[in-house]
């Protein structure tokens, strides 16, 4: 039994992550894409646009996704290759979301990742995204009032500003216009730091 | 069931947009069949977990959703102990019950599903052999666009022209085509990948390429039936002088026949003839198609065998079909 589950659940995993493939392919979602990374289905690499009227509107990231053997039992490991000036992205591209780890569901797909990013990047409110995408907790967080509850209609803005993965950012978040001016310098600094050192 | 609920708890109770607007569909009393397709049902019939069939079905008991057995079980041991789909909280297995009318429903609209997954698990695996997973998914992407466009074209196609035309020449041989044929400028938009030098070139294609059929709705590999395509190229034959020394080469499905090729030259031979000047209303040519069993050796051809029993009866190669043709001239009120 042991001996035939091995390839069973990596051929599950090989058949999920086709199917997500074939979906976001068929039928693309708004403002996102992913694709295999190479000739492997366990790394990907998604794009994402920042949302219209946002700080983020005009601006692209890119991502990696790193999918663990126990996907999507288990989150993949998702970190912004685009340098991201945001609270919740460290200076490394790690990136502070509930649903990538405590709020994990095996429902949750490569696709709803990335629109949950995308929102974490508009600050849009969780419930508007059909409640099950809770944005804003760290483990140490938990108990806060904000965290286990979907279907709250709380005004708080998405990012979590109390505990911030980006400091500078966090303190800039309040004034979006600044915010902006400094995202901006960071974009196109780390942009063409990137661009540069691929060539 | 109203949309707003005063105390604000059972925010998955509320309608949706389409089931506000939606009108009420009539009770079917009679004998009306209903059809709905494979597609529409897959989203019911899924397990949101694997994204497969639901394989022993187990119901959440207080939210109703559906999932595999083994998919459930592996997300409550290795994750949150809620309902993936609404984070409902799960204790444990005691939470779910088993669903057998769901299975039975299943079994009921996919009976060979046994049948199914191992041509699935043959697909995935000949896939995997081939080429990377990624890649070969997005040949398979590739495929179904072809198929897609190819059906576009061949409508737009008068039903004459359809044969040896579905695939265009490859730059290459046209290139040399116009290269070394100077004789032929004035037909440089035939593109059937006929060939009017007289060094035969290869057909650069390789043979028996499956092809995505025509019904590209069915979005899984195992409804791609291939259809094989049979390559072949057409000499005049050698024991017949003939004013025509042209080789052609083709491409067509295996199950055209001698006969169907026999009409394709002489609409095609005569469209050519006409842009060079050289045909007469008066005059009809009909062909006749022959195949080499031997050296000096040549076989009329029945009208009403295929390509593909050609291939298996005579030639047994593994390289492009060679026929020969011979044309006869045929006076319009000569009754033939």
């Amino acid at each position: 039994m042991s001996t035939e589950s091995k390839p069973r659940a990596s051929q599950a995993l090989a058949k999920r992550l086709q199917d997500e493939l074939m979906a976001l392919t068929m039928n693309p979602e708004v403002g996102v894409s992913a694709f295999p990374d190479g000739d492997t289905l366990y790394r990907w690499v998604g794009t994402i646009e920042g949302p219209i009227n946002t700080a983020y509107d005009g601006l692209t990231y890119k991502l990696t996704f790193v999918f663990p053997s126990d996907y999507p039992f288990k989150p993949p490991t998702v970190m912004f290759r685009t340098p991201c000036f945001h609270p919740n992205v460290s200076k490394t591209g790690g990136i502070c979301l509930d649903i990538l780890s405590s709020k994990w569901s095996a429902m949750l797909d490569i696709r709803t990742i990335l629109i949950s990013i995308r929102s974490l990047l508009a600050g849009e409110n969780s419930q508007l995204s059909g409640g099950i995408f809770t944005l804003n907790d760290e483990p140490a967080n938990l108990e806060s009032k904000n965290t286990r509850n979907p279907i709250t209609f709380s005004n708080s803005p998405d990012p979590n500003i109390n505990s911030p993965l980006n400091t500078t950012a966090a303190t800039l978040w309040a004034d979006q216009k600044e915010f902006r001016k400094v995202l901006l310098e960071e974009y196109n600094r780390d942009v063409r730091k990137v661009t540069d050192g691929n060539s | 069931m109203t949309a707003m609920d005063p105390l604000g708890a059972a925010r998955t109770w509320d309608l949706s947009l389409y089931e506000m607007n939606r009108t009420p569909q009539e009770v079917c009393t009679d004998s009306t069949e209903i059809a709905v397709s494979q597609r529409s049902l897959h989203s019911e019939l899924m397990c949101p977990i694997c994204l497969d069939i639901l394989k022993t079905t187990m119901t959440t008991k207080e939210c109703l959703h559906r999932f595999c057995q083994d998919c459930i079980i592996t997300a409550l041991r290795s994750g949150n102990k809620e309902c993936p789909t609404c984070r409902k909280k799960l204790v444990s297995k005691r939470s779910l019950r088993a669903d057998p009318n769901f299975d039975a429903l299943i079994a009921k609209i996919y009976p060979s599903r046994d049948e199914y997954e191992h041509y699935q698990e043959r697909v995935l695996a000949k896939l995997n052999k081939t080429c990377g997973q990624a890649f070969a998914s997005s040949i398979e992407e590739g495929l179904k666009a072809q198929a897609l466009s190819r059906k576009m074209t061949n409508r737009k196609r008068p039903t004459g022209e359809r044969l040896g035309e579905g695939d265009e020449p490859s730059a290459s041989s046209q290139t040399s085509q116009a290269a070394n044929s100077p004789q032929n400028q004035n037909d440089g938009s035939v593109s059937d990948g006929s060939s009017r030098s007289s060094t035969p070139q290869p057909p650069l294609r390789k043979k028996g390429r499956a092809v995505a059929p025509d019904d590209t709705d069915e979005s899984s590999t195992d409804n791609v039936v291939t259809v094989n395509e049979v390559e072949l190229v057409a000499k005049p034959h050698p024991h017949e002088a003939s004013q025509d020394s042209q080789i052609r080469y083709m491409k067509t499905t295996a199950n055209a026949t001698a006969e169907h090729l026999a009409a394709y030259f002489a609409t095609r031979f005569d469209i050519d003839w006409s842009e060079r000047g050289q045909s007469s209303d008066s005059e009809k040519v009909s062909y006749t198609l022959y195949v080499s069993t031997g050296p000096q050796s040549y076989l009329a051809l029945p009208g009403n065998i295929t390509l593909e029993q050609i291939n298996d009866k005579y030639w047994k190669q593994n390289r492009p079909l060679e026929l020969f043709y011979v044309a006869k001239r045929v006076r319009e009120d000569d009754p033939k």
